[in-house]
């Protein structure tokens, strides 16, 4: 196959999206919901549908009955219609957190997919030491949300830290990076970034599944790196950036555990690493408003929600797929 | 579509002459391409430091005595303290092996369930066309965008109601019931990528669902596979809330649980031997990742189709 | 939406006058019958019923109880061998030990106490035992017929109760202190003022010089630190931070005043700059500024002198009493419950919960193991049974503490209300938006009395 067939195949896939929303419709047609998949479905998703009556559904709609309710944990949940939504019309912490979870997602994760995406290709094209540098890349990643990252981040950032040091070097002053409500949110975003393991994990599993012939076929046209990236790399893996996307805005705007290690479970300094979930944390488990703290929840779920939503409308201009 | 099995070259092999055209995709002299190599390397070991620094810094803290991990931000060692090791692995009330070995019970079970579970519902999902195929799916997605502190305690109950609390039920039959979406939407991203006319084939051929999805689709998806066996080894690893509230007795304490039982920020914490053990439990993972990267790669090398 | 309604029932007859038995059963049920797929009308048949806590009398048979605390690894070890010895002498009792991190350790509390499962003996804080207590969670240890009260002063007491109930017995007591790096003060050639009539403006002043001796690497000390320095300095303007009746009864003024005393401080060296004191208010003893040499004085719980000392590796560290304001008397220092057993009101176990509180209390070998790891001892039978085995270190905090305890005057401090559980986080909070002057402190103050007030009335 030519670089020109790829091309205009690919091309073909992502410009005319409402004429492949019609012939997938034709698709669809033919293939039509056959019984025989309706069984097949019944038993392959067996397992999950068990695991969703049984253990996620319950908790979901429990969960979303005491978003109107008073619950404390300890006593009887008194249903209070809507005062959980009116407070949260008037909660500035609750302002504050998005304020501060929406920098880190818009800013964090195409940020970190970014670095992920890029080192990924330079490993993907087999060179000298990769295993080492593969897992190298990803030991950051392995240590997750172990307290020792609120130590760790305090040596890199803090007063006596090594960015200082780095900063003295070129005569300029530092600070303390984490304590300064100005910069605190930025050292938890380049935390973000550094454990940049697993999205690259996945582009690189995804870049095998690239027919190397596909390159071969560019570089013999005298395709340019940019666009082999362009017009093979990007469309081919365009299912997995979709996915690492759809997944890691979702992750971020749950994100928690490292706001909580850096900043002691407070969201600080000055609330300045509020995230939402480290809010509805401190309201749920810090103050027992759990009730309120479950409408916070299906706030979430709705932003979340309407962002992959989103991102799956959107998936119909760019991401290809071979079925 | 071409039937050329173009494997690529042993990863360890040397940089020099590829076998017609996997090489480089810079396309120029050699001597271009040797320079952006060695800008290649360049900029990996930066990266590598830039990532490196702080984990190396951890393990040579653990080497280092109690009052000075705080004050000092370099990595090289003149003191020599192994004692954080041997204080670490016997401070709790049990031996960190027993923190270990639960750590590696949960997880292993975690594995299977989630490669077992994740990828039926996967292959559903890709290649089934159900009713209620798009409303499940966005279920599926929906569950998990709730975050676990609101539905921790009903949970809670539903394990306490079935005598799983303080044992690890409550963190390994999740996992066979697929209720981690990320590996499901993972997984069905990849068999998306998988060509339609290798089951197209076999179907015409009279094979049913199961004998696709376990001679076709799994053999395919290797890479996947290794990804989420991965995935969940890290993650699970490193779970501290589950594993903290579901499981209360010591002796079935994981290494999350019993890493975090060394800190205590009203008095005295036992910082030295906190960092000893978690490098002590950084091997495993580390050790799994080195091994499960390799399956990654070799997944997909020797299908070698399109 | 099932017809959740549970108007207030009457309390129980037996139960006292707030803290009626936990009516949580309701809430469980439908959640399980929710879980469970059955039908959600089954929430609404199943009717209230009370406390679960059996009979205040001892179990002929066999009994386990679970036991729960949270700490670092050696408070882990004492408990461990204290449980052994208790096992030894009731051999009917089994107990279950479960340990975690500060805040693992609420976090799991409140779960298991949600899904009615809570330990049945469980370490206890002061900002959190009237939020158990209110909230129907714990058992009134003074309708135990188990419990031994005798070791205690009825003062010592109050200072566990709740409503009239007695939800929390004090295990141990802890002051205020100042800490003074000894080493470091003599390094730099400085003499201290004379600590037993100083004043706020004479810490000042000599961390100031401290600044200027160091040239400016280390600096005087802190005036802040959780919810300690905030009660003493409202208790020096005669008042309280919170009131009796559960209500934030310190004037935002006064407080604000506190915290424009620490930003000044900063800007004129007697303190370090605006990140350090965030980190001191955020970090671990073990990284806190004494420790890593920013500072020459710190205040601290006097019984955290051990801790302190070593982390501080070879430095001396002692133990001074607390500066006061100008031309006030002396007498504003107090004693704060360091931590409380309590007996939740889920137990099946009352009577035996009660033997291994008295024990962990009171027996003589037992306290001996647990020594002054989780503060002084509030009883003064086990503070005089444990003098002698003291290290030097915690026999000073000791000391200390019966100084204090000698020149109290006023009321005891009051619990924290229910409701005011994070007080130490917003406090942290309102102190960050002063020292970064995005405030100024009767701004700072009056958000933070609006903020807990809020939570204190949403709790109740």
């Amino acid at each position: 196959m030519s670089l020109a067939e790829l091309q205009h195949l690919t091309a073909d896939r992502r410009g005319k999206p409402r004429l492949r929303s019609e012939e997938r419709k034709e698709q669809r047609k033919l293939r039509r919901v056959s019984e025989r998949d309706n069984k097949a479905a019944a038993i392959f998703l067996l397992p999950w549908l068990i695991g969703l009556v049984g253990l996620t559904v319950g908790p979901m709609l429990v969960s979303l009955y005491l978003a109107f309710t008073d619950y404390n944990l300890l006593q009887d949940a008194d249903f209070t219609g809507f005062d959980n939504i009116v407070k949260m019309i008037n909660d500035e912490r609750l302002h504050q957190s998005l304020g501060v979870t929406f920098a880190y997602v818009l800013i964090g994760v195409p940020l970190q997919l970014v670095v992920a995406l890029a080192l990924a290709m330079i490993l993907d094209r087999g060179m000298r030491g990769l295993s080492f540098y593969r897992s190298a890349l990803y030991l950051p990643s392995l240590l997750g949300g172990s307290v020792a990252i609120a130590v760790l981040w305090r040596v890199i950032f803090g007063d006596d830290g090594l960015f200082n040091g780095l900063l003295a070097f070129f005569g300029v002053t530092g600070q303390n990076w984490i304590s300064n409500p100005d910069t605190a949110l930025g050292t938890i975003i380049l935390l973000h970034i550094w454990q940049f393991g697993s999205p690259m994990v996945i582009f690189l599993a995804g870049l095998r599944q690239i027919p190397r012939h596909y390159y071969e076929a560019a570089s013999i046209d005298g395709a340019s790196a940019w666009r082999q990236f362009r017009s093979v790399t990007l469309p081919l893996l365009s299912p997995i950036v979709f996915f690492n996307l759809v997944l890691g805005i979702i992750n971020a705007f749950q994100s928690f555990t490292q706001a909580f290690i850096v900043s002691g479970g407070t969201g600080g300094p000055a609330d300045s690493t509020l995230f939402y979930t480290l809010y509805l944390y401190q309201e749920g488990f810090g103050s027992f408003l759990m009730g309120y703290a479950s409408s916070l929840a299906w706030l979430l779920l709705v932003i979340i929600g309407a962002f992959t939503a989103v991102n799956f409308w959107a998936a119909k201009y760019w991401v290809f797929y071979d079925d | 579509m071409t039937t050329e099995t173009a494997d690529q070259p042993p990863l360890s092999s040397a940089p020099a002459p590829a076998p017609s055209g996997t090489a480089a995709p810079v396309t120029g002299k050699p001597a271009r391409t040797s320079l952006a190599r060695a800008g290649k390397h360049v900029l990996m070991v930066a990266m590598v430091v830039i990532a490196l620094y702080p984990v190396v810094w951890m393990a040579v803290s653990s080497l280092r005595p109690e009052g000075r991990i705080f004050t000092d931000t370099g990595i090289f060692l003149d003191t020599f303290n192994p004692e954080n090791y041997t204080n670490g692995w016997n401070a709790l009330s049990h031996p960190f092996s027993t923190y270990l070995l639960n750590s590696a019970i949960v997880t292993l079970g975690s594995i299977i369930g989630n490669l077992v579970s994740c990828s039926m519902a996967a292959y559903a999902f890709a290649r089934l066309s159900f009713r209620f195929r798009r409303t499940t799916f966005a279920i599926m997605l929906m569950s998990i965008m709730l975050p676990i502190h609101v539905v921790i305690v009903p949970q809670y109950v539903i394990f306490a109601q079935l005598g799983w609390i303080n044992t690890f039920l409550p963190l390994i039959v999740p996992k066979f019931l697929a209720v981690d979406g990320f590996f499901v939407f993972l997984m069905v991203q990849f068999i998306r990528g998988l060509p339609r006319e290798l089951d197209e084939a076999a179907r015409i051929d009279g094979a049913g669902h199961a004998r696709i999805f376990l001679q076709i689709i799994l053999p395919l998806m290797k890479p996947a596979l290794a990804t989420a066996a991965i995935f969940t080894f890290i993650w699970t690893w490193g779970d501290f809330f589950t594993q903290l509230v579901f499981v209360t007795d010591p002796a079935l304490y994981t290494v999350p649980v019993a890493l975090r039982s060394f800190i205590d920020a009203q008095s005295q914490s036992s910082y030295g031997a906190m960092f000893a053990m978690n490098v002590v439990s950084l091997l495993p993972v580390l050790l799994a990742f080195a091994v499960g990267q390799r399956y990654l790669i070799r997944g997909i090398a020797t299908t070698g189709m399109k | 939406m099932p017809q959740h309604t549970s108007p207030s029932r009457p309390s129980e007859p037996s139960g006292p006058s707030k803290a009626s038995g936990p009516s949580r059963r309701t809430t469980v049920r439908a959640l399980a019958a929710l879980a469970g797929g059955t039908a959600l009308t089954a929430a609404t048949t199943s009717c209230a019923v009370g406390g679960p806590t059996g009979p205040d009398r001892l179990s002929d048979g066999p009994v386990t109880l679970r036991m729960t605390w949270w700490g670092g690894d050696a408070r882990h070890q004492a408990t461990h061998k204290a449980i052994a010895l208790f096992e030894k002498k009731y051999p009917r009792i089994r107990v279950e030990a479960e340990f975690a991190d500060w805040n693992g350790y609420w976090d799991r509390l409140a779960t298991s106490a949600a899904g009615g499962n809570a330990p049945d003996v469980i370490q206890n804080d002061i900002a959190y035992l009237a939020s158990y207590a209110e909230r129907g969670g714990l058992f009134d240890l003074g309708r135990s017929e188990h419990f031994d009260a005798s070791l205690f002063t009825e003062e010592t007491l109050d200072t566990g109760r709740h409503d009239g109930g007695l939800y929390g017995v004090p295990a141990s007591v802890t002051s205020m202190a100042m800490l003074v790096n000894r080493t470091l003060v003599d390094e730099l050639g400085l003499r201290l003022p004379d600590t037993r009539s100083w004043t706020w403006d004479d810490l000042e002043k000599f961390g100031r010089e401290v600044a200027r001796a160091s040239g400016g690497k280390v600096h005087g000390a802190i005036p802040l630190g959780g919810p300690g320095i905030p009660i003493l300095w409202a208790r020096q303007h005669r008042q309280e931070l919170f009131g009796r009746d559960g209500s934030v009864a310190v004037d935002p003024d006064v407080l604000g005043g506190l915290w424009e005393m620490t930003r000044d401080w900063s800007d004129n060296g007697a303190a370090p700059g605006a990140g350090v004191i965030v980190d001191s208010q955020v970090l671990p003893l073990d990284q806190s500024p004494i420790v890593t040499g920013k500072v020459a004085i710190s205040p601290a719980w006097c019984n955290q002198l051990i801790a302190y000392k070593a982390a501080a590796g070879g430095d001396e560290l002692e133990l001074v009493d607390m500066p006061t304001l100008p031309g006030s008397p002396r007498r504003h220092q107090f004693v704060k419950p360091g931590m409380y057993w309590s007996v939740s009101s889920q137990t099946q176990h009352p009577a035996e919960a009660a033997l291994l509180v008295n024990f962990l209390v009171g027996d003589e070998q037992c306290t001996k193991i647990l020594g002054a790891e989780r503060g002084i001892p509030a009883a003064a039978r086990t503070r005089e049974n444990i003098a002698p085995s003291l290290a030097p270190d915690d026999t000073a905090a000791l000391r200390y503490v019966e100084r204090i305890e000698k020149n109290l005057a006023g009321a005891p401090l009051p619990l924290f209300p229910n409701g005011a559980s994070a007080v130490e986080d917003i406090l942290q909070r309102y102190v960050e938006e002063v020292v970064f002057g995005r405030s100024s402190g009767p701004e700072a103050g009056a958000g933070f009395a609006d903020e807990l007030s809020g939570l204190i009335e949403s709790a109740s």
